[in-house]
């Protein structure tokens, strides 16, 4: 395949897998902010989705389950080409 | 071919906010009354207020979301990665391994922090903290040459 045409289809993923992501981590860094800085008031239902989170990360942690991206994984096949 | 930088430059942007958060010299923020963080009585008086836990809980939510989404950008998009560096996947792994081992260090230091939750405890998992915003920053660094790449090819 062309490289270009891998270059447009990882381009096409990154907008479309890092844009929904990046939403959420803007929100969050925000949300941060004004809790540091700002000595915003964290009001129940922030501290509760928080808590959820936290309480149930931990538990996934300590049962020793951990998300596929955080995974190590074996190495794709690299292509045989001039120089390798 | 111009918003994938603007993305990776706002995902910089925001691990360079990560790096500077630093606890001590915040202003402490207000829970609200009748929060998890904050419970009241039946008088509706406030019983205790972890604003550490709360804190420290936001600030590890981000940071580790963060480093997330660097590590699903590189295995959704691997074999693009891997044939123009196999490097990012390598360097990657190596944050991976590092921050499964910290964030294994955080539940189990949260996890006795809520038994008993002392001073030292809130420093153990601070310290923590500290050390996975560290990872947030070299994370986002193996990225940046492959989306320049990306970007500059024609």
């Amino acid at each position: 395949m062309p490289p270009i045409v891998l270059s447009i289809i990882a381009l096409i993923n990154l907008v479309s897998t890092t844009g929904p992501e990046l939403a959420k981590l803007y929100q969050q860094a925000r949300s941060l902010f004004d809790m540091l800085f700002r000595g915003g008031l964290i009001t129940v239902a922030q501290q509760a989705a928080l808590k959820s989170w936290a309480d149930a990360h931990e538990a996934a942690t300590l049962a020793g389950r951990t998300p596929p991206e955080w995974q190590i994984e074996p190495d794709p096949p690299t292509p045989i080409g001039p120089g390798n | 071919m111009k918003k994938p930088n603007r993305i990776l430059e706002a995902v910089l942007v925001m691990a360079m906010l990560i790096a500077t958060l630093a606890l001590p010299a915040c202003k402490a923020p207000r829970l609200e009354p009748g929060g998890v963080y904050a419970p009241t009585n039946e008088l509706g008086q406030v019983v205790y207020a972890d604003t550490g836990l709360a804190l420290a809980d936001a600030s590890y939510q981000l940071a580790y979301d963060t480093v997330s989404a660097v590590l699903k950008f590189e295995r959704d998009n691997r074999a693009t990665i891997w044939a123009l560096s196999p490097e990012v996947k390598k360097a990657l792994d190596k944050v991976r391994e590092q921050g499964n081992a910290l964030n294994l260090r955080w539940a189990e230091a949260r996890y006795l922090y809520k038994q008993n939750p002392t001073p030292a405890g809130l420093t153990a998992l601070q310290t923590i903290l500290a050390e996975i915003q560290r990872l947030v920053p070299v994370a986002q660094q193996q990225l940046a040459p492959v989306t320049s790449t990306l970007t500059q090819q024609p």
